[in-house]
Formats: structure tokens, sequence, C-alpha cells
């Protein structure tokens, strides 16, 4: 077998660990990610007791070569998309940590948190106010967009 | 090339010294062979006769090519054995292209003869003896974090103090410690550095001295106990940015960088530094120091380049 580059080795790791203790309502598709690397699709289930409990999401993560030193493309898939304030009906996710904040030190498991969260905070289902010119004239990578942190509170 | 070929297969060459004589039998025998071609390719009667001529109690091997030359030489007692590997550039100049000694000037030189390498180097470590007894004493009674495989080529030891705490020390090629300091900011042992530092005792050697500043009787390793077994009971957390402990790019274990105490995550200070480089769209830094804020706690964190 070739020699691991480091980001493999970091998401092989990653991906290990996540199969192993995954947070609660977050599963990985083990079979694809290892397939493939640089393509992992995760699974989200609403927390109970919030407005998205019982519905089902699909997470996509893409990544570079440069990964960690570079942030993950993540978007969410498929017919349910969450209606949520910061998440676009194209599956973009506003969300500092995804751009401007990233950090090393963050991981597939700490993004998949930080949506949980911000989708658990959330107090009123509704898309954001510019969805649909967003949705029209955006490219297709998220991370493209230079996003304007509507507010710190969810 | 096919007449050294030609010598070895012959299979009279038990042991380097034959060959040489074989070779230099060869060479004298055959006036055939332009001696230019030997000049410019492998050897020449030159270095025939330096290596004959290295002293008996030198052991002598050869890298990959001829011109590569290993001699080790005993310090007086015939404790240590120290390694210099040489190469011949032609024209009686040897140059020393690694030795498993602290840096020295008789590095950067260029030598006329293996025996003027050999006389300088006995000499050389002739003046390291308290060196060598310094550094063996920290290797054996310390528990060394770092250099992972350490020798005398490395004038310095990472020693554990307690897990996250690890005291840095320079030995000078006179044997006396220098440089002491702490990998991050902990009162309870820079407290007891600074009140040890004013009273080190210079009739002692560096081991009493740590272990009577820091009390490490508990903590340091028995002479008879294995130091590698203890050094893999003591799990080095990994790096919070590659995740790994060892990594193939770069020497050295994780280390607890951020200066915040409250931080508790360790890092690879060749992944740091990329990082923060990386922040600065990859321009290198002043002076080799990156500076920054840390990946986990934001706050300010440097780091240079190992």
């Amino acid at each position: 077998m070739a020699a691991m580059s480091p980001s493999e080795r970091r998401l092989q790791k990653e991906l290990m660990s996540l199969m192993k203790e995954p947070p609660p309502g977050v599963t990985v598709d083990g079979d694809q990610a290892s397939q493939n690397l640089t393509l992992w699709t995760v699974h989200m289930e609403g927390v109970p007791g919030t407005l998205y409990e019982g519905e089902k999401f699909v997470l996509q993560f893409k990544f570079t070569n440069k990964y960690p030193f570079d942030s993950p493309e993540v978007t969410f898939i498929g017919n349910n998309i969450p209606v949520h304030p910061h998440v676009y009906s194209n599956g973009h996710i506003c969300l500092s940590i995804l751009t401007d904040d990233w950090s090393p030190a963050l991981s597939v498991q700490s993004v998949c948190l930080s949506i949980v969260s911000m989708l658990s905070s959330c107090k009123e289902k509704k898309r954001p106010p510019d969805n649909s010119f967003y949705v029209k004239t955006c490219n297709k990578n998220p991370k493209k967009t230079k996003w304007w942190y509507h507010d710190d509170s969810v | 090339m096919e007449i050294i070929n030609e010598l070895v297969d012959e299979g009279r060459c038990k042991s380097t010294s034959s060959f040489v004589n074989r070779l230099h039998e060869y060479y004298t025998d055959n006036t055939i062979i332009p001696s230019q071609v030997l000049t410019n390719q492998l050897i020449n009667r030159e270095l025939i006769e330096e290596i004959r001529n290295i002293p008996e109690d030198v052991s002598v091997s050869f890298g990959k090519c001829l011109r590569d030359i290993k001699c080790s030489i005993k310090d007086e007692g015939g404790i240590r054995e120290h390694e210099i590997y040489l190469r011949y550039k032609g024209n009686h100049k040897f140059r020393v292209t690694d030795v498993k000694l602290p840096y020295s000037q008789h590095q950067d030189r260029e030598y006329s003869s293996i025996s003027e390498v050999i006389t300088v180097y006995r000499n050389y470590i002739r003046t390291l003896t308290a060196y060598f007894q310094e550094l063996e004493n920290i290797d054996k009674q310390c528990t060394v974090v770092e250099p992972i495989k350490p020798s005398f080529k490395d004038d310095y030891r990472r020693i554990l103090l307690d897990s996250r705490i690890w005291l840095h020390i320079e030995v000078t090629p006179e044997g006396l410690a220098r440089n002491i300091h702490l990998n991050r900011q902990s009162e309870q042992f820079y407290d007891k550095l600074h009140v040890g530092l004013l009273s080190w005792d210079h009739d002692k050697n560096i081991v009493e001295n740590i272990n009577r500043i820091f009390d490490l009787a508990n903590i340091s390793v028995n002479q008879e106990t294995d130091v590698e077994l203890v050094k893999e009971q003591i799990e080095v957390p990994s790096c919070s940015i590659c995740f790994c402990v060892n990594l193939p790019e770069s020497n050295g274990l994780p280390q607890p960088l951020c200066q915040n105490p409250k931080c508790e995550v360790y890092y690879h200070k060749y992944c740091l530094y990329q990082w923060l480089v990386a922040c600065e769209g990859g321009r290198p830094p002043a002076f080799g120091v990156a500076y920054g804020s840390c990946p986990t706690c934001l706050q300010l964190i440097t780091c240079s380049e190992q």
C-alpha cells in the first residue's frame, strides 16, 4: 500500500473514531467513506425535544488534500434540507467555523456537533431572509461565498 | 568497476584490509590500467595508502562507495566508540560528513589525510569526557522524552518532570548545564527551578542537581528498570492537528506548546508551525518564529520552525 498523505492519515483516524464512538444522532456511512476518504456522507437525526425531532437529514463532507489546514466543504444533501435561518434551500450552511473561523483542531465530529446544536437552538423554522436570491446566484461551493454571519446566538 | 568485481568475486577477500592489499597488488602489478580511470572513478593509490596507514585500534568500514569511509574510534579506556563518517574528495582532501558528536568547527574543515582526522578527533573526544558522562547519567537516570533516540550528537535533553512539564537542559562540551528552562509555565516548578538555579552545586553532576531541585526521587527511573519500557507507559497525547503521535515528516513528539495553562492540548511543532504560517498567507515569518492564535483556545501562541 502506498504511504498515506497527512490528510489521509488524519481522515482515516477520524473515520475510525467516528464509527466507533459516534455522537448521539450522528452516523457516518463508513463503507462509502473508506472507499473514498475525501467524500463522506453523514446521517443526522433531529434531537428529541427540538423543532427537528423525528426528522432525518443527510450531510455531505468534501475534503481537499490540504485538510485539516483547509476546512471541509459541508452541505446538506438529499430531499430533506432543514428549514433553518442559517440553512439555504440548496443545502448551504452559514456557519463561521466552516470558513473564516475554521481551525485544524476542529474535526468532522466537532462540525457535526456544531450543526446539531445550531439546529437544536432554533426557535422558529424559517429560511434565511435572502434565500431565493442566494440560491439563484451562489457558487456551487459554499466556501466560495463571502458569508455575512447574521447573528452569534444561533 | 569490472576489476573491483573480479577482485571481490574471487572470494579471496575476507576482510577490508585483505581487499585493499589485493587491490594494491593489482594496481602495482598491472601497469595496463591507466591511473586516471581509477582516480576519476573510485579510488587511487593515495587512498589505498591512506587506508593502510590507519592505526590498528581504529576500525574502518565503507559506505556505498569506497570513497565513503567510516572510522570507529574508541575513547580512552575503550568505554565508548565514536563513529566518524568521511568522504574522500581526491587529491589529499578528506571531509567529515557526519559524526555522532556535538557540532564543532572540526566538522567544517578539510583534512589532508585520514590520520589527521583521527588525531584531531581523538583530541576532541578527549576534551568531551565530562560531556559524555553527564549525558549518559541523564539518559540512564531520568526519563528523557526528547530526543526520541538520544545520542551524543544531541547536546540537549528534555526531561519529564510530570506528564505536562518537561525540563529542557543543554550540556556544554565541558559538561556544564546551560539554557535550563521549562517547556511551559508552571508556578510550582518555576519557583523550584528559580531557587534551584541560584543554589546550583557545581561540584555535583547535573542529574544530582536536578534531583535535588525537583525532588525527582519519586519519578526518576531506577537504573535497573528499562527506560524504554517506562517511556512506553507514559502516554504522550496525540497532536491536535494531525491526530497522530509520531509523524513521518518530522522528528519530535507532540508538546504542550500553548502557554495558556487551561489549554490542555498538544501539538507537533511541525504541524502548528505549518498552520500559523498558512494563516499568514504562507509567508515564512521573521526570525523563524511564527505567531497567531492557538487552534484550540484562540489565545496567542508562538512556534519556531524546528
